[in-house]
Parts: structure tokens; sequence; C-alpha cells
């Protein structure tokens, strides 16, 4: 996914909830956001979403943030 | 079912009891078709189906036989061990894995059509999504609105068992960034199948598939949106398809193997009372029962339904290290039995270039490493506040 944030490992951002986040994420690079959402704006099961380096195994976009917290992605992707 | 030495002698029996004719039919031409490269004849897909074979995991609601996923592994491992056309048992493990796919993400009319005869074996599926790019950046091949439907463009480079497939379910760029899913009759007008030849696994029927102008139905929609999910699940349950049967097809070589140490005299002795000889079969008897017990556990935690359906690590985990260690297997027996492995007995060879497709087949050795390593620094799944429950 790095490659469609232009390889900026690190994007601070200030959100309220992880639907916040993602969405300000995605306004900031557009080539992302068809990677993250789908067309219906749903993210893709295939991202795993960690706060705080913990995977969220079901991400609720009401998840409320607090100062400091850290999200990440993880993305298990193969071939055919 | 629980796992244990009964449980496990008890599949085996059921395999050869129901199907070791079946086996033994595919056998018989086995060597030949290895040589020429041509595809395993459809007939013996449609006996299997007949059988019970393909059906034995599918619902029972879509005419199977409802087997969970660890005794079905079980059977796809003896079949592995049975059957010297190593595409046999991948082609026709695959087969319910693409009709579940179908039965989740598609309208009742394609569940009819495209996955209940895969269980009976009256067609036969396959998966045509490798192009030469990775999942974001795909542009040889898209699926695109036509007419209140989709139109299919574009070439996939290789799908399994093009030549003998019925029709495909294919992945491609929704021309937005997004996969969309769709499956496609290889009979339809504008699909074309051209073959591509393999190092291994050379009965599989591989081909590329070229699809030009292609009009999809709006029933044949897998997913307009978010194809990679659907893809990724049926890439897990893959890669379970591709440990099971070579793993039993290793066991079966390893015991040629030290049938023929056995039999062999060096140096005025048995090459089986080498020291030596001896400890390099106590490394491939602990690479089979290693790998056997690693794909045994992602089976368990299958059938315990506790498996990531999009990426588990414990499946992927099972892929790795069968594959590896089948390869490994393999390449021991050549160091073991010299010249008698390179012309005395083609199943080795023929093995040999087969497990190497395990190294690519749904995700490459190298993929796999990377996506786990990236799961394993993130710590395991725990679920966290505001998590739906």
């Amino acid at each position: 996914m790095l490659r469609f944030v232009d390889y900026d490992r690190e994007v601070e951002i200030r959100a309220a909830t992880l639907e916040e986040a993602l969405r300000e994420l995605a306004e900031r690079h557009p080539r992302l956001k068809a990677v993250l959402f789908d067309n219906t704006g749903k993210v893709r099961r295939a991202h795993r979403i960690r706060l705080n380096g913990e995977v969220l195994t079901e991400p609720a976009g009401n998840l409320p943030l607090a100062d400091d917290d850290c999200i990440g992605f993880l993305t298990a992707i193969a071939g055919g | 079912m629980a796992l244990n030495t009964t449980s496990v002698e008890h599949v085996r029996r059921m395999v050869h009891d129901r199907w070791g004719s079946l086996v033994d039919e595919v056998n018989e031409a086995a060597a030949e078709r290895d040589e020429s490269g041509s595809p395993v004849p459809v007939r013996f897909y449609r006996a299997a189906g007949e059988l019970g074979l393909t059906g034995y995991t599918m619902p029972r609601q879509f005419g199977g036989e409802g087997g969970g996923p660890f005794v079905w592994g079980l059977i796809v491992e003896h079949l592995g061990y049975l059957c010297e056309d190593t595409a046999f048992p991948l082609v026709m493990s695959f087969q319910p894995e693409i009709a579940k796919i179908v039965i989740e993400y598609c309208a009742e009319p394609a569940v009819e059509r495209y996955a209940v005869p895969l269980g009976r074996g009256e067609r036969i599926g396959g998966l045509a999504y490798t192009e030469d790019a990775d999942a974001f950046s795909m542009s040889g091949t898209t699926i695109v609105a036509h007419d209140g439907g989709l139109v299919v463009r574009g070439r996939k480079s290789f799908s399994g068992p093009a030549r003998v497939s019925d029709h495909f379910i294919t992945f491609a760029s929704d021309g937005t960034g997004d996969l969309a899913g769709v499956l496609v009759d290889a009979a339809a007008p504008g699909v074309e199948v051209t073959p591509v030849d393999t190092i291994g696994y050379r009965s599989i029927g591989g081909g590329s598939v070229t699809f030009q102008e292609v009009v999809v139905p709006d029933v044949q929609i897998v997913s307009r949106t978010d194809g990679l999910t659907p893809l990724n699940q049926l890439l897990n349950a893959a890669r379970i398809t591709i440990a099971c049967g070579p793993l039993g097809r290793a066991q079966a070589l390893f015991e040629h193997c030290v049938e023929r140490l056995n039999q062999t005299v060096r140096q005025g002795a048995p090459l089986a009372e080498m020291p030596n000889v001896q400890a390099r079969v106590g490394r491939m008897y602990v690479a089979l029962e290693s790998a056997r017990a690693v794909l045994y556990q992602a089976l368990i935690r299958m059938d315990e339904g506790s498996v990531d359906p999009v990426f588990d690590p414990s499946i992927s985990v099972a892929k790795y290290l069968v594959t590896e260690k089948v390869n490994f297997v393999v390449d021991c027996a050549f160091r073991l039995m010299g010249g008698y492995s390179y012309y005395g007995d083609r199943r080795f060879g023929q093995a040999l270039r087969d497990f190497k497709g395990g190294m690519l087949a749904a995700g490459t050795q190298d993929l796999l490493e990377i996506n786990l390593g990236a799961l394993a620094l993130a710590g395991r799944p725990l679920r966290r506040k505001g998590a739906q429950s």
C-alpha cells in the first residue's frame, strides 16, 4: 500500500473515530482510496487494520480514537 | 472428526474402497500424459463426480455429502498417495472450492448452473486470474459495464485446467482501480484458450485465456466490487488443496525409495545399512511427519471454523511447509538413489518437476514469507475495544 501514499510511512491525522481517520487518509492520498475501499465505500476485507499494533478482527467505523493512537495496515495479497 | 490413527486409516480405506478403481484407471496412462502434456481426460473428472468424490465436501443442500475439511484433506492426501497423475487430485479437489465461492457470492440461477454441477463432475471450473502484474496493477484484463451487464476484455496468462474447463471464475480490473469478478463460459463467444506448456503438472491442461468482448449477464457476476476478497478466499482454500495431494505423493515416493534402498547393494553392503543413508532417510521421514503434523493442524482448525477465510496463517504455513518438505524429500531421493531416480523410475523426475509448482501456486513461497512475517510482527489477531461482537 505504501506506493499509493508515495511511500510516506507515517501520516498524522486528527480524527475522533476510525472511519474519520480512514476517510481523511484517503482524502490526502486519493490514489489510496480505490485500494483501501471498494466501490461501495467499505474497507476491503483483504486489508487487516491494526490499532496500536493489534489486529482488529472486525473493525468498527465508530471505534473511538484517542490521542497518539496508531493505525496500521496489513495486506496479504498473493498470486493465482 | 478427532484426529487419531483409526480415523486416518478409516479415511484411507474409504478412498481405496470408493475411488480406488477410478484412480487405477487414471494411473494407466499417467506416464504418457506427463510426457506428452495432454490433459487428464474429462471422463475421469466426470466419473469422480458420479462416484461422489468431487462432491464429498460440498454442502448437502447443493448435492454434496457435507464432509468436513479435515476428512476432505485426508481424502485428497491419500488420492495423492495413490494417484500417479498429480494433476487429477489437484484439479478435482479445487472444484468444490470454486463452487463454494459461487454459492457464497452468486444468485441462485448461477449456483444451479455453475456450482452444483462442479460437485457432480458435470462441469469443470478453472480460476483465470494470473497476469504478469500484481493485484493492484492489473491492466491486461478488464471487466467493465456494458449494456446492463459487464464485458470482459483481455488475456489471462495462465489458468491451471484451462483446456478442460467448462467455465472460468475470473477477476480483473474494473477500470477504476477495483477488481471485479465474473463467471465466464469457456464456450462463450470471444473466449479462446491457448495451450501453455509447463515443466510440471503437465497433464493439468494449462493454458492462457483470451477474452474478446465477452459479454457477461448479471447472473454471472461474482462481485462487482472488491473482487479481491472472494479471490483471496479462493486462494486461501487453494493452498490447502495444493498441500494435501503432493504430501501424499511424496509419502508414496519415500516408500518407493526405501524399498529400492533395501534392494540395492553397493561396496558389498546393502545401501540401507549405511549410516549416511540411514541418516538421510531419517531426515526425509522427519520432513514428511512434520509437514503432515502442520497440515493436519490447519485442517483441524478449518474443521473447527477457526480459520480466517481471506488469509489464514495456519493454512499458509501448511502450504509453505509441505511445499518445502516435499521438494526436500524428492531431492533426497535423487541423492540416495543416483541414476535410478534419474533414468530408472520416471515418477521421481515427474515429482521433481511437479513439486516445483507448489513454490509459486496461490502465492510464491517468498510472498507467503512476507505475509506471514508481517502478521507475526503485528501480533496475534485480538479483539479490541469497539470491535463488533
